[in-house]
């Protein structure tokens, strides 16, 4: 459990007077930021693949997710992180990719203070398990096995697709106070690239 | 106001308050969602963007106004400094309280934030998380040691295949709401549920199973699902063959009232947790919005700054505007009316001024060109008068003077108007008899005086009279040149007498000649000795001296006569020559010279009167002296306009005193002269439309020259006559 107690400490770090941290902001948002660098923290989809199991096609997946410390510092206070994996299923033309079906999944992580566990809620299915290692709970999420992707009738016969997925943060869903600052910091921009293969069917 | 100019002004308005309202809508709406409202909270990125965008916008019109003011500053339009100025101030008096309430609102924000917190309270939440730990670990411990007793039990069971019924039976007894039997790999073996409906027992993760292997046994608190907390507890069955690896995990539930509490407190704190770490970003959200609020302000204030600035001003730049044209001359300007406030009343005084200003002008001009025409027509009567005018101002400065005035006095018009009339003294000789004349009458009215001017030219006779002008403190001054006048009734005078001389004189003449004769004749033969001298002599004079006494009567009848002109057209030359040869000599040499002129217009003259002219004009230098030699010259005035025919001699020349009179009747400097011989030359210049005059040369000898005036080239004598 890497829970901790840092409230003082957070306390003395906004000391700074309030005027400059408001100049600071407006200036933050008319500049930005720049972009990660190479070794930062980010998600990152080791592998991804596709099965076709009883004419539906499941994705088997690994995404590493490496919080930043801001991020792990925010769950271990409390705040409910929102991660989710984005597939998409493409369809190639000449032109253009023409977006054939969209799936989520989506786990909040919560840690739990009383029993010192993460709390990880699958909010497709409102399946809710329990961890007691960060590590464990990065390594569940992380690995996605027999997901559904769409039934492979939906597909045109023929055709060929190609699917994609990637790993966000979702910081719509943080608390309102700390979105403002994680559209502009860095560290809060976590999503992986797209990671991108052929459809075998 | 109407209600169109009240549309009127709000329509430059309208936009901008509406986009201000709607970014206070927008900062409204974040500030909810900065509080986590579940309404807002998703609109929070738009509605920021939003904001920034609005702000953007407004930063652009004020740049824009900004450089329009100045961009009329450097081009010194009307008003453009005082916008400006009105804009400093408006901002200065709209900018200095907005940011004195944005310091004190971020204090009290930041501080009413801060004293959310209490290191107390967090303490006291901790307290309770550990207390439950605490509570929930005795029962743990309990259940830990109920749980091997099953296993215990299960074990002996195992190998009788009653595994099933006994893991059901031991559940029941413990009160667990699920006992389960896994195998060496997770697998379940044997399971027993409170819950009918739950057919998959809930497994315990990897990790739980890991340490079971380590250390036989595991024990936590689960939260499980939405139905709260559980104990775990999982422990390895005692070691026999056939239990080998296998494993019983029982959930307990905990007690129901323990759970609430439990849950209470656990949300208490992670809420607690969660609102201390967005203790900063919550500021800071606070502040952003407070910021933006602040930036609106400010740039609202500023634009309203311009805006009212510029519509204050604008009637006051009308008004320098017209001003100006006013100023330049531009009567027609009008200003737009501004509103019924005081600047509208003067704006509408200034168009009321301007119109009558205009119509004043107009009136002063229409007067003005009436006296411009009136004063035209006086100076085109003036001009045209023979008579001199003159008028004075009250320190008797010469303020106008006729073209006559000029002639009659011999100066220039430019020589005498503006300057005191004492100066006139100055500009020409012999004019201070007229200038103390003058002076004299200014002030009388109806006052008159002859002035006799000697300007070395002749003597000029002038009358004068002069008044004080009624309208004005000036003077007026009327004079005419009446030489000729006086001559002329002076050579009237002379003719009469000549005329009466003649009459009286020449008829007894003729009898005391012959009487004369008639004595001689009879008594000289008579006579002898000195009686015969005496008698001699004595009828000799007698004859002589009727002789010469009807001489000077027929000059004096032929001074009188005023014989029929017969002029015919004429070149002075030949006539000249034709004189001239009556007077060659061959034994003294030529004492007449002639020099003609080359090239002369004709002149319109009688030939004889002419003629006398000459013979009186060389007959009178010859007789200065026995050797003068005369020379006749004839030669173009330098005006062009006439013929001159000069006499000139080497002899005495004309006693000084009597040139001034020379031309008048017995004025002569001869003992025998009968005086008239230079007054009958002026009188036939003078019929002829010309005139004479006579000086001294300064190297010696006399000149007189005749002018006449000359024929234009082709006209023909009644031309000549109608222009003379």
């Amino acid at each position: 459990m890497h829970c901790s107690r840092s409230a003082d400490a957070r306390a003395t770090a906004a000391a700074a007077p309030a005027w400059v941290q408001g100049a600071a902001l407006l200036v933050l948002m008319a500049l930005g930021t720049g972009p990660l660098a190479a070794g930062d923290p980010g998600f990152k989809v080791r592998s991804a693949s596709t099965r076709l199991v009883a004419g539906v096609h499941r994705v088997d997946a690994r995404v590493d997710f490496d919080f930043s410390s801001e991020a792990l510092e925010a769950m271990e206070n409390g705040v409910a992180i929102t991660v989710s994996l984005q597939m998409q299923v493409l369809e190639l033309s000449r032109l253009w990719d023409d977006e054939v079906a969209e799936v989520s999944a989506r786990y909040r992580i919560q840690a739990h203070a009383l029993s010192r566990q993460y709390l990880v809620k699958n909010l497709s299915t409102g399946e809710v398990s329990t961890y007691r290692d960060f590590e464990e709970m990065r390594e569940a999420i992380g690995r996605l096995r027999d997901f559904p992707l769409l039934d492979d009738h939906v597909l045109a016969p023929g055709e060929r697709y190609r699917v994609r997925l990637r790993a966000t943060l979702d910081i719509e869903s943080l608390p309102t106070p700390l979105r403002l600052l994680a559209w502009f910091k860095p560290s809060w921009r976590l999503s992986s690239d797209w990671f991108t293969w052929a459809l075998a069917r | 106001m109407g209600a169109r100019a009240l549309t009127r002004r709000l329509g430059g308005l309208g936009p901008i308050l509406g986009l201000v309202a709607l970014l206070l809508v927008s900062l409204s709406l974040m500030s909810d969602a900065t509080e986590d409202s579940a309404r807002f909270g998703e609109l929070y990125g738009w509605l920021l963007t939003a904001n920034a965008l609005g702000l953007v916008l407004l930063c652009g019109l004020i740049v824009f106004n900004l450089l329009r003011l100045v961009r009329q500053m450097r081009a010194r339009h009307a008003g453009a400094r005082l916008t400006a100025r009105l804009v400093i101030v408006f901002a200065i008096l709209a900018v200095t309280p907005v940011v004195v309430v944005y310091h004190f609102s971020l204090k009290f924000l930041h501080d009413g934030i801060d004293s959310w917190f209490d290191v107390r309270i967090e303490k006291a939440l901790e307290d309770a998380i550990e207390l439950g730990r605490t509570a929930l670990g005795i029962r743990m411990r309990e259940h830990l040691k109920q749980t091997q007793l099953m296993a215990t039990a299960i074990a002996e069971v195992q190998s009788t295949g009653a595994t099933a019924t006994a893991v059901d039976n031991a559940r029941r007894l413990s009160g667990a709401s699920e006992l389960t039997l896994l195998g060496p790999g997770g697998q379940i073996l044997a399971t027993s549920s409170d819950e009918p409906t739950s057919v998959v027992p809930n497994r315990p993760s990897e990790t739980t199973l890991l340490q079971v292997k380590q250390s036989q046994s595991y024990i936590g608190l689960d939260p499980i699902g939405d139905e709260g907390l559980f104990i775990r507890v999982v422990v390895s069955l005692p070691t026999m063959t056939s239990t080998e690896g296998l494993l019983v995990q029982a959930l307990f539930p905990v007690p129901e009232k323990m759970n609430t509490l439990a849950d209470s407190v656990e949300n208490a704190y992670a809420k607690y947790r969660e609102l201390a770490y967005l203790r900063t970003p919550l500021k800071a959200s606070f502040t952003l919005t407070l910021s933006l609020v602040l930036v609106l302000t400010l740039l609202t204030a500023l634009w309203a700054a311009f805006y009212s600035a510029r519509r204050m001003v604008a009637p006051l730049r009308g008004l320098a505007e017209g001003t100006r044209a006013v100023a330049g001359g531009d009567l027609e300007t009008q200003v737009p009316p501004a509103g019924d406030d005081e600047l509208g009343f003067l704006l509408e005084s200034f168009n009321d001024m301007t119109r009558r200003l205009k119509l004043a002008r107009d009136e002063t001009r229409a007067s003005q060109r009436e006296v411009e025409a009136q004063r035209a027509y006086l100076e085109a009567v003036l001009a045209r008068l023979s008579t001199g005018v003159i008028t004075l101002d009250d320190e008797h400065r010469v303020f106008t003077c006729n073209a006559a005035g000029a002639q009659i006095l011999g100066v220039g018009r430019e020589a005498l108007v503006g300057r005191p009339l004492e100066d006139a003294a100055r500009q020409g000789p012999g004019l201070e008899p007229f200038v103390q004349a003058a002076l004299e009458v200014a002030d009388l009215s109806d006052a008159r005086r002859e002035v006799t001017l000697d300007r070395g030219q002749g003597v000029r006779i002038l009358t004068l009279g002069g008044a004080p002008l009624q309208s004005s403190a000036g003077h007026v001054l009327v004079f005419d040149d009446i030489t000729a006048l006086v001559q002329a009734q002076r050579e009237a005078a002379w003719s009469e007498v000549a005329r009466r001389l003649a009459h009286e004189i020449k008829n007894p003449l003729t009898p005391i000649q012959l009487s004369a004769e008639r004595v001689r004749h009879k008594y000289l033969e008579r006579m002898q000795g000195a009686e015969r001298e005496t008698l001699d002599r004595l009828t000799r004079t007698i004859v002589q001296q009727v002789e010469a006494m009807k001489t000077m009567v027929n000059a004096f009848s032929e001074y009188a006569r005023s014989p029929v002109m017969q002029p015919r057209r004429l070149d002075i030359n030949d006539l000249v020559r034709d004189v001239a040869e009556l007077y060659r000599d061959d034994n003294t040499g030529d004492r007449v010279t002639v020099r003609a002129g080359a090239a002369l217009p004709r002149v319109e003259a009688d030939p004889d009167r002419l003629r006398q002219v000459l013979h009186n004009l060389i007959k009178n230098a010859l007789e200065a002296g026995t050797a003068v030699r005369v020379t006749l010259t004839t030669r173009r005035s330098p005006d062009g306009d006439a013929v001159e025919l000069e006499v000139s001699d080497n002899g005495p020349g004309f006693p000084a005193e009597l040139v001034p009179r020379i031309f008048e009747p017995y004025v002569t400097s001869k003992a025998r002269g009968s005086g008239l011989g230079l007054a009958i030359v002026k009188k036939i210049a003078e019929e002829h439309g010309g005139g004479v005059r006579a000086e001294n040369l300064q190297a010696g000898g006399a000149r007189v020259v005749v002018v006449l005036p000359a024929l234009p080239a082709g006209a023909t004598p009644s031309e000549q006559r109608e222009a003379v």
